[in-house]
């Protein structure tokens, strides 16, 4: 059932254009947003700027031995600190590697400004963009570099990486075909008795098999409540979704919402259905009809997926498709951006309100991950992901699972 | 104790986990009356997990700032953003549960509303974005802002006997899941393979999400096949898997980490691929590579004590061994904890890290030679009052045979 492993069609990829025009697209950013320097220490941002690969950890790792890069408004090579030698690409200039930084610690904190210094010179007399700074970074970079003036580095960020180049779309095709694939093996093993756990053993080795080269979040198969009061205390009136997986044991009747993400050379997946747990699953009729609907939300947004559109427009367009009832979760969003962050902008239909929602437009290659969430108390719910990329005409599709057991 | 099964749950000795909370906060307390702290703002997972007791969704890597619980040392009460009470221990209070929210304004309004009216103190945070600087600086315009990482590392830096029955806990499951890996490891089997099968034997045990992808990775024999060595006595240990097929006779490192309770078991093992011969030459160089592991990890182990230091660690290695540019030891608890030892910011570092009865070591040296590999494994060491405890049990298989 299993398609080719997609990490062997990798020839379609040219990673050093991509690292070019990413580039090309943060300087342009920069510019736009007149910052002089950015200092990087989030993994995704560190990747874009330089390509660095780096060991996916979790965050107290990641923390104490990041990556990290600085970028120049003047388009010069970026500068790359990396525990990581081997993740460095081959055709990055190696005079511009340096080994590991301490952002942690007070006294690394010392030794970083100083070696920016000595690269940068009177370049970091400006304005200095910083994206995560540690406690010892907050407490002694002002005294440090005294002369720089510390400015928000997230728009610039944002506005580069909201738009993919043809060979970030690439990327993020192998990461979602891989994490598709992976799910041939997961959903036969999906039967009364089957632990969420060991669905997470099946999926992780899985991947690992077809080439993934991390996995991004703890694979979630949760059961879905037909009544809200059968699940958790809940802070908003809405499902709560997602919840982490455990060692429980999957019942004869359970509909599980399933939600994984998974990477490839950095860029993230994101794999959304509804499955049922059932030695016989045909859904019932009450799912059926919450599908369709979900269904024509996805649809609607996808229509709405054009070119000078804004984020209202999708948000009024998945409102319309239900008679304006709101078919996304509370705490949530219709739609999420995806690249080297599973979740990243545009995030439209957040709780940062219509305003910011109307302030998106769509544009060729942005990456729109719909989310349409169909739940009733008392009823149960559907909740599935379609994932497109914007383009000049019709969105192109990156997302390609069956609705099994549901059908179109 | 002993470790814990499934089964402890009805007949065993289960780790006391409200005693183990009520004492990681209680440590919270005392170490932010230390450091004069009357808030704490905390985003870093680790930290969240220490002070609040909650399971959250795991993620890799790390997020933007983002406050995720607020410590009230006058109030001696801990507030927690999380949607809901799934996860989040029963003895926290329903009205402690706050929203999180995608709007930064939302969330300093619902941090003030927490804070209350005494909004002249010193508070902690643990990590900063730009962003939150500003809005904090805005919300508490008398209060100052300082480092609150500090206070939870101190806190976080002796383990209480829950908390290393967790770390036991976790040592198990990890050794369950190296081994698996070992019992998998045979020519042409690939790098990625080996870590597929340690991640999926941890599932078995509860396990859902890694403290990191493991590293299986085939060691390279020179400086020429390791790409360089950027300048240093001995270049740089391959740490990322790859799709690379593993042959007869080459020193694969083989290690990952698992969480059990958000606890961190980090193991890891050198072995050999195949059965090359054990009287070649080439047996008989990794054989005397192992040896020298051997005396340079049992050199370091004789200074898990309290009293000594990190810098005490680093010169045992240095009595044979070069530094490596990975860290030879780390901290492990809630994740990977500081100290880091023998990285490149000077003995004086290590001197400032005084070991202490209830620390927890990862001793991972890394040792090389020119024509033969590297040769790397972790033994994870509690200090005792008397010396230390060694926590991991593997031995080092054929390479270990006389």
């Amino acid at each position: 059932m299993s398609l080719t492993p997609a990490v062997f069609e990798t020839g379609r990829i040219d990673f050093p254009r991509m690292r070019r025009q990413r580039h090309q697209r943060l300087i342009e950013a920069m510019d736009r947003n007149d910052v002089d320097v950015l200092i990087l220490a989030n993994r995704a941002n560190v990747a874009y700027a330089t390509g660095a690969m780096s060991l996916l950890t979790d965050s107290s790792r990641d923390f104490y031995q990041p990556t990290m890069a600085i970028v120049v408004r003047d388009g010069s090579t970026p500068y790359l600190f990396t525990p990581y030698p081997e993740g460095v690409p081959p055709d990055f200039p190696q005079d511009h590697v340096r080994g590991p930084l301490y952002p942690e610690i007070e006294e690394g904190v010392r030794q970083m400004a100083q070696v920016w210094k000595s690269l940068l010179g009177p370049a970091l007399n400006g304005k200095v963009g910083i994206d995560d700074y540690t406690p010892a970074m907050m407490t002694l970079l002002p005294e440090l570099l005294p002369q720089a003036t510390p400015v928000n580095p997230a728009p610039a960020l944002s506005q580069a990486r909201i738009v993919k180049t043809p060979d970030e779309i690439e990327c993020l095709k192998i990461a979602q075909r891989i994490n598709d694939d992976a799910m041939y093996d997961v959903l036969p093993a999906l039967r009364p008795g089957v632990r969420q756990t060991e669905l997470t053993g099946i999926f992780l080795q899985r991947i690992m098999e077809l080439g993934a080269t991390g996995n991004h979040v703890d694979p979630i198969w949760m059961v879905v409540p037909n009544r809200l009061q059968d699940g958790p205390h809940m802070l908003l009136e809405d499902l709560a979704f997602p919840l982490p997986t455990t060692d429980r044991i999957l019942r004869e009747g359970d509909t599980i919402m399933v939600d994984t993400g998974i990477e490839y050379m950095g860029y993230a997946s994101d794999f959304g259905r509804t499955w049922l747990c059932s030695l016989d699953p045909r859904p019932p009729q009450r799912l059926i009809e919450q599908f369709k609907v979900w269904r024509e939300v996805s649809l609607a947004v996808q229509d709405a997926a054009r070119p000078g559109n804004t984020g209202g427009d999708v948000t009024r367009a998945a409102l319309k498709a239900t008679g304006g009832r709101k078919a996304w979760l509370k705490q949530f969003y219709i739609v999420h951006g995806m690249g080297l962050d599973s979740a990243e902008a545009p995030l439209i239909g957040t709780s940062l309100g219509p305003e910011f929602d109307e302030s998106i437009v769509l544009a060729p290659g942005m990456i729109m991950v719909i989310e349409p969430c169909i739940f009733e108390d008392g009823v149960g719910g559907y909740r599935s992901e379609d994932i497109v990329a914007v383009t000049e005409g019709t969105p192109e599709p990156i997302s390609g699972f069956p609705y099994t057991p549901f059908e179109v | 104790m002993t470790t814990t099964g499934a089964m402890a749950l009805e007949t065993g000795e289960p780790i006391d986990f409200d005693v183990m909370r009520r004492e990681r906060f209680q440590r919270t307390l005392e170490s932010m009356e230390r450091h004069a702290l009357d808030v704490l703002l905390l985003a870093k997972p680790a930290n969240v997990k220490y002070v609040a007791g909650s399971r959250s969704l795991w993620t890799a890597s790390r997020r933007p700032f983002s406050p995720s619980a607020v410590v009230i040392r006058e109030r001696a009460e801990f507030h927690l953003m999380s949607l809901w009470d799934h996860g989040v221990p029963r003895s926290v209070p329903k009205e402690r549960l706050f929203p999180p929210s995608w709007n930064p304004l939302n969330l300093m309004e619902t941090v003030t509303r927490i804070v209350g009216a005494n909004r002249r103190g010193r508070i902690g945070v643990d990590l900063m974005s730009p962003l939150f600087a500003s809005l904090l600086a805005e919300a508490f315009p008398q209060a100052s802002v300082v480092d609150g990482a500090k206070a939870m590392g101190e806190a976080r830096a002796v383990k209480t006997a829950e908390e290393v029955d967790c770390l036991r806990t976790a040592t198990a499951i990890a050794e369950a899941a190296l081994t698996e890996a070992i019992a998998a490891l045979r020519p042409g089997v690939t790098e990625r393979s080996l870590l597929g099968v340690f991640l999926r034997r941890a599932t078995d045990f509860g396990v859902t999400a890694p403290a990191y992808q493991g590293g299986f990775c085939v060691q390279p024999r020179d400086r020429e096949a390791a790409g360089g060595d950027g300048g240093r006595a001995t270049p740089p240990m391959r740490q990322m898997s790859s799709p690379r097929p593993v042959q007869s006779g080459e020193l694969v490192a083989m290690g990952g980490g698992v969480h059990y309770a958000g606890y961190e078991s980090d193991v890891g093992r050198t072995w050999l691929c195949g059965d090359a011969g054990r009287s070649s030459p080439r047996a008989q160089a990794q054989r005397a590579l192992y040896r020298r592991w051997v005396e340079a990890c049992r050199a370091m182990a004789e200074q898990c004590r309290p009293e000594k230091t990190a810098a005490d660690l680093r010169r045992a290695f240095q009595k044979t061994e070069l530094l490596p540019e990975t860290p030879i030891a780390h901290g492990a608890g809630l994740g990977f904890e500081p100290p880091m030892v023998g990285v490149d910011l000077g003995v004086e570092v290590d001197e400032a890290s005084v070991l202490q009865a209830g620390m927890v070591l990862v001793l991972q040296p890394y040792v090389w030679e020119e024509g033969v590999g590297g040769f790397w494994a972790k033994e994870t060491v509690l200090i005792t009052s008397q010396g230390h405890e060694r926590l991991t049990t593997l031995p080092h298989g054929p390479l270990a045979e006389d």
